[in-house]
């Protein structure tokens, strides 16, 4: 448990020192977009007393380093300020479209896994000539297909047909969950046909090379059957490269995906933060930013946790 | 009667640079509970044998003519699940490399219970590992295979393979990336627990002293052929092939003080079809004209020789 011990604090460290460069890296780069919240908030014939009024409110003429600080040290204790244009706390605007964000990634997460993991699985080992060319040219249209088109494709298909999908119209998962379906999944499918795209060809390479690995050689020896081997040795044993590009990507939907957003109508991450980007909305940025980056943290040290269950190699090695 | 057979087997791997023939018409035979001993140098086609006995051979290999068979039936006419039955029941392999070869994902005792098949309770899996003297079976159970010592490792491999009372095991080089110092312990041991259960034991060794002391039986491979084999005794103290001479002048281990071993001169060729003459004839210091043009035939009675200068010995009748 000791070792346990040392591994966590050794990650959160690590987690805390990342999360700080991205703190500084976001606020920096808010700064130095041309423009500041007074400029795009107020008309261009505004008195300069109502300007100089404006900026003194929100202490946008502070020193830089100041201002950080402030909002540093506040994120520190939970409160990521407020929005400069609604008002309201970034905390609970944050909150209520993180839920539409974080669901879309875990079903989309969800979907390229179970589009990826079995047809990748085919294309790394099955004998057929026909299969595994078939995976290939479905390989390489999911990876080139653009969400856009995608999700422009299911938006018309849903207004034209009858189908149980709708564009917009979300209602929170747990007051009723099938309304909810209905709306997230076509969103969903959207973003995941990249990650289809990942998850199979990281794991159609990740199987053929275990396939020849001599521990199923050895396997194909002693005479176990086809499932057998893939159930036993291959699925497991090519879970570690799957899961490395499964979590980048499932990190990457957490930042939101704006055109499944706004081609559905949904109010995710995504679409808040490139709105308030347009405003100079700093606080809304750097704290969407800033959470962004806290869960893909998360995620990787999770990730981490799971290589040494995965694969007892790992395990031994990272706890020394 | 033979129980694994090799008969006038071509086995030719497909590469970029056309086919490349690992054996040439090679014989070999094993009989039940019998201990045979295969050496040869690298290259010389002796893993193909073993792995050819299973229907093994990789992706690229093909069996051009010849046939395989085991217990009477022709594994290269067997289907998938027979062929499959084949494996897992009537034979058992060792490898080289015993840590590679297990899962490096599952525990001992799961890796062992998959072999024995069925749900075998713990006390099971303890008794085939004491069978191969391990020193303490329990905690092995539990260890993942990267936990393992090579010796031990090979130990869980030899009790894999005996794991469903097989009628006979292939072993390749089965010591060859182990310790000097367990070397000899683990031949013992595979060597003692199949001859107790009456398993045909085929053993692929460089190790000359090895086979020397543990076979009944050697066959000698070169250039994709058998050219050599006889009873043990018999094949050292007075081996007939050219090849065979040059090979036992070139082991350590049999040499008086202060005699020097003799290296064979020259590579094994790499043949991409059937060799013209004797495959040794670049190599062999008594080479006559036949041995560049003709192949040779098997000159044979219990001690058989693929050589042209061999004596023809009438069969005994």
């Amino acid at each position: 448990m000791g070792q346990f011990a040392r591994f966590a604090g050794v990650r959160l460290l690590i987690a805390f020192v990342t999360l700080a460069v991205i703190s500084v890296a976001v606020f920096a780069a808010m700064r130095s977009v041309p423009g500041s919240y007074a400029d795009v908030m107020l008309p261009t014939n505004a008195r300069p007393e109502a300007r100089a009024a404006l900026i003194d409110k929100y202490g946008l003429d502070d020193p830089l380093p100041a201002q950080y600080l402030k909002w540093a040290g506040n994120a520190l204790t939970g409160d990521l300020g407020d929005s400069l244009t609604s008002g309201d706390s970034v905390v609970s605007e944050l909150g209520s479209r993180a839920a539409v964000t974080v669901e879309l990634a875990l079903l989309g997460g969800l979907l390229a896994l179970l589009v990826g993991v079995p047809l990748g699985l085919v294309g790394g080992i099955s004998r057929s000539r026909r299969a595994t060319g078939f995976v290939r040219v479905g390989n390489s249209v999911l990876l080139s297909l653009p969400d856009i088109l995608v999700g422009a494709l299911l938006v018309w298909v849903i207004s034209t047909y009858e189908v149980p999908f709708t564009v917009g119209g979300w209602e929170p998962l747990f007051s009723d969950p099938y309304a909810n379906l209905q709306a997230a999944l076509p969103a969903a499918l959207t973003i995941s046909v990249l990650g289809m795209g990942f998850v199979m060809t990281t794991t159609r390479g990740a199987v053929a090379q275990i396939a020849s690995e001599p521990y199923v050689q050895a396997a194909i020896a002693r005479g176990e059957t086809r499932g057998q081997i893939v159930r036993r040795h291959v699925l497991r044993n090519s879970s570690v490269p799957v899961l490395t590009v499964f979590a980048v990507y499932l990190g990457y939907l957490l930042g939101g995906a704006v055109i499944a957003e706004v081609l559905f109508s949904l109010d995710g991450i995504g679409r808040y933060v490139i709105d308030a980007t347009g405003h100079r909305d700093y606080p809304v940025v750097q704290g969407a930013v800033l959470v962004a980056a806290a869960a893909f943290v998360l995620i990787s040290m999770l990730v981490d946790l799971l290589y040494g269950v995965l694969d007892p190699r790992i395990g031994a090695r990272s706890a020394k | 009667m033979a129980f694994l057979e090799a008969r006038d087997l071509v086995v030719e791997y497909a590469t970029r640079r056309g086919p490349v023939r690992a054996l040439d018409e090679a014989s070999l035979e094993v009989a039940a509970g019998e201990v045979v001993g295969v050496v040869g140098e690298s290259g010389s086609g002796k893993s193909t044998i073993g792995v050819a006995l299973a229907r093994l051979l990789p992706g690229n290999a093909r069996v051009s003519s010849g046939d395989v068979l085991v217990g009477g039936r022709s594994v290269l006419a067997m289907g998938d699940e027979e062929l499959r039955a084949l494996r897992r029941d009537t034979l058992g392999f060792v490898f080289q490399d015993p840590i590679g070869t297990l899962d490096p994902t599952a525990r001992i005792g799961r890796q062992l219970g998959w072999m024995i098949g069925g749900k075998p309770g713990d006390r099971e899996l303890v008794e085939h590992l004491e069978r191969v003297r391990l020193p303490d079976p329990e905690r092995t159970l539990r260890a993942f295979p990267h936990q393992l010592s090579g010796g031990m490792a090979q130990r869980v491999s030899i009790a894999l393979a005996l794991a469903r009372a097989p009628q006979a095991v292939i072993a390749d080089e089965p010591t060859a990336s182990l310790d000097a110092s367990v070397r000899s312990e683990i031949l013992e041991l595979l060597v003692s627990l199949t001859r107790e259960a009456g398993t045909a034991l085929m053993l692929m060794s460089h190790d000359l002293r090895a086979v020397r002391r543990f076979c009944t039986r050697v066959a000698v491979v070169y250039g994709g052929r058998v050219v050599e084999t006889a009873p043990a005794q018999e094949l050292f103290s007075s081996p007939q092939h050219p090849y065979t001479r040059a090979l036992l002048d070139a082991a350590p281990g049999a040499e008086a003080p202060g005699e020097t071993l003799r290296p064979i001169a020259g590579i094994p060729p790499v043949l991409h079809g059937a060799f013209r003459g004797c495959a040794f004839v670049g190599r062999c210091a008594c080479a006559v004209e036949a041995c560049s043009v003709e192949r040779p035939v098997v000159h044979s009675d219990d001690h058989d020789v693929l050589c042209h200068l061999a004596p023809v010995k009438e069969k005994a009748a």
